[in-house]
């Protein structure tokens, strides 16, 4: 097991007010893992990231749980161990490759800064390394690309750049953070392919994030739905995907309009996410369900097995099933 | 059906000298009475530009646009048309909505636009009650502000401003590119109705292939400025026969886990 989170509330205070934008959240990624988080906005998928980053706002507070990287628990690391955790052994990318990249700095140079710093070796010898790198997410012509800034990039190569500066420690984890979501489809089918092929080489664990079911299905091995800072579902993406058991996860592949009949309606889920400031004593999905029962509004459910054997480790937090 | 608008080799070249850029170059399709029609295309190529110069929003540097007919450019001045009888659904409703207007105000803004006595019975209390309540929105809502509203339903409230002149033709530029996915789709439900209840014609521009399948009659497949494949939409996604079209076709996320993520271009 690399990445444990066991039972993660966050919670977000303003003068008025608390939200509670993730509420009792477990699950982990092994080694080598790709395991995809997605959600709708307002799920709680990218807070769950910066908090095992620990890019919280000060404004925010781990309420409860532990986040256990290799075992150890980083949420009682002091400022500069979570410092060197960050970039080190965890890489980062995210949606909009360049608020990432310095606007002014030539691409390789800031990949030799990167290098030489996470592997102590002089800034030279880190250029040649930065070239490599950029050869490896398959830039063509990395020397030349290697001189230009980033905003003589495509999106696309800006997000391959980001990558390779991600890798460039490199990390055990990736967490990409919507790291397609602003670029065109056939450039995010390569930069998936990309993603996919180094963590197949580097046996690098990917946590990504992302609200497109059919990116999940494509890359991760395991998924993750949340819905309003709540994990509702979890397993092999193969069997969530197939059969889902949320009302929640059934209705967002039922919503999409990929294989809906254009003669029909889609099947629209009722109603927009709750208010995360007065979150109900039930189940956090029963006011949009549509297979609710008395009790779902009287207590919590809590994330279960939904089968034996194979199935044990496919999850769900519904009272119905 | 007859065409209600046509286009005929269409270009479009932004700048001047040596920093010219063809966005559109020689494009022709025409759009029936009464259907809605699909163009995609990836940023850059072309498609937003082609919506905005039917809008006339944006002159043509070459070819001519019909509008029932009639060319709406005439030597790069815009021939107005019935005053709201085309209107356009913009991509962001946090852009597209002036935030220091109340909703009423939003909505109705269009209708300045009328003459005297088509706005005042357009823009009546029971017809703007009517609209609100039926793009799925409260009359309460009407006395409020944009930033009170969450995205899907500023989107709605974009809908009922373009619908409230009564248009024939609305040109949806990604109405719901920037929306979840299960209010996408009650925002194109709501598309699909109201196009049916007013027999409205759609122009609908999307990068979205999944989304023009569902919602599109015919389509046409942009690149780089050129529309390199058209046909109906069911055609053309059963035998793509342009290479782009394929890729874009065989990258559409699959729901199917088992497809593992493949070549291609």
């Amino acid at each position: 097991m690399l990445l444990e989170i066991r039972d993660v509330t966050v919670e977000f205070s303003s003068m008025q007010d608390k939200i509670t934008a993730l509420s009792h959240i477990s699950f982990s990624i092994d080694r080598g893992e790709i395991v995809g988080v997605v959600g709708e906005s307002g799920s709680g998928k990218s807070v769950t990231a910066l908090t095992i980053l620990g890019l919280l706002d000060k404004n925010a507070k781990v309420a409860s749980g532990q986040i256990l990287y290799q075992g150890e628990n980083v949420l009682t690391f002091d400022k500069k161990r979570r410092q060197a955790l960050r970039g080190k052994q965890i890489g980062m990318v995210f949606q909009e490759p360049m608020t990432a990249l310095h606007p002014t700095m030539r691409v390789g140079n800031q990949l030799a800064e990167v290098i030489s710093r996470h592997r102590r070796i002089p800034k030279k010898a880190a250029y040649q390394l930065a070239v490599a790198s950029l050869d490896e997410v398959h830039i063509r012509n990395p020397e030349l690309v290697a001189r230009k800034y980033p905003f003589e990039l495509s999106g696309g190569m800006r997000q391959r750049v980001v990558i390779a500066l991600a890798m460039a420690a490199p990390p055990d984890l990736l967490i990409a953070d919507e790291p397609t979501t602003a670029l065109d489809v056939t450039i995010q089918h390569e930069i998936l392919k990309l993603m996919k092929e180094l963590s197949e080489k580097r046996g690098t664990s990917i946590m990504l994030i992302t609200h497109d079911l059919g990116v999940v299905a494509q890359l991760c091995r395991r998924i993750v739905v949340m819905y309003a800072g709540e994990v509702v579902e979890t397993g092999e993406t193969a069997h969530v995907l197939n059969s889902p058991s949320h009302p929640y996860t059934r209705a967002l592949i039922g919503a999409l309009p990929d294989r809906a009949d254009p003669a029909e309606p889609l099947q629209a889920i009722p109603g927009e996410v709750p208010n995360l400031r007065a979150r109900p004593q039930g189940c956090i999905f029963a006011s949009r369900c549509s297979s609710v029962i008395p009790l779902c509004h009287q207590e919590p459910p809590v994330l279960e097995p939904v089968g034996e054997g194979q199935a044990k480790s496919h999850k769900a937090a519904c009272w119905v099933r | 059906m007859k065409p209600l608008i046509e286009l005929d080799v269409v270009s479009k070249v932004y700048g001047t000298g040596k920093q010219q850029i063809q966005a559109v170059d020689q494009v022709s399709f025409s759009i029936l009475q009464g259907e809605t029609f699909g163009l995609i295309g990836e940023s850059g190529s072309g498609k937003s530009t082609l919506g905005k110069m039917i809008m006339g929003l944006e002159a043509p540097s070459g070819g001519t646009i019909r509008y029932r007919g009639k060319p709406l450019w005439v030597k790069g001045r815009y021939q107005r048309q019935n005053p709201g009888e085309t209107q356009i659904v913009f991509q962001d409703p946090q852009s597209s909505l002036n935030p220091r207007m109340t909703v009423k105000q939003i909505i109705t803004e269009p209708l300045q636009a009328l003459p005297g006595g088509e706005r005042k019975s357009k823009g009546s209390p029971d017809r703007l009650l009517a609209l609100i309540k039926r793009v799925g929105l409260k009359a309460e809502h009407l006395s409020r502000y944009p930033h009170e509203f969450s995205g899907g339903q500023r989107q709605r409230i974009a809908i009922a401003r373009s619908l409230i002149t009564d248009p024939q033709f609305v040109v949806l530029d990604e109405p719901t590119s920037a929306l979840d996915v299960s209010v996408q789709a009650q925002v194109l439900n709501l598309l699909k109705e109201l196009k049916r209840e007013r027999n409205l014609t759609y122009l609908f521009i999307s990068h979205n292939m999944s989304v023009i399948r569902y919602m599109c009659d015919r389509m046409a497949v942009m690149l780089k400025g050129n529309i390199v494949e058209q046909g109906s939409t069911r055609q053309i996604f059963h035998h793509p026969t342009h290479a782009y079209t394929q890729a874009l076709i065989s990258s559409l996320p699959s729901l199917d886990p088992g497809r593992k993520v493949n070549t291609h271009v």
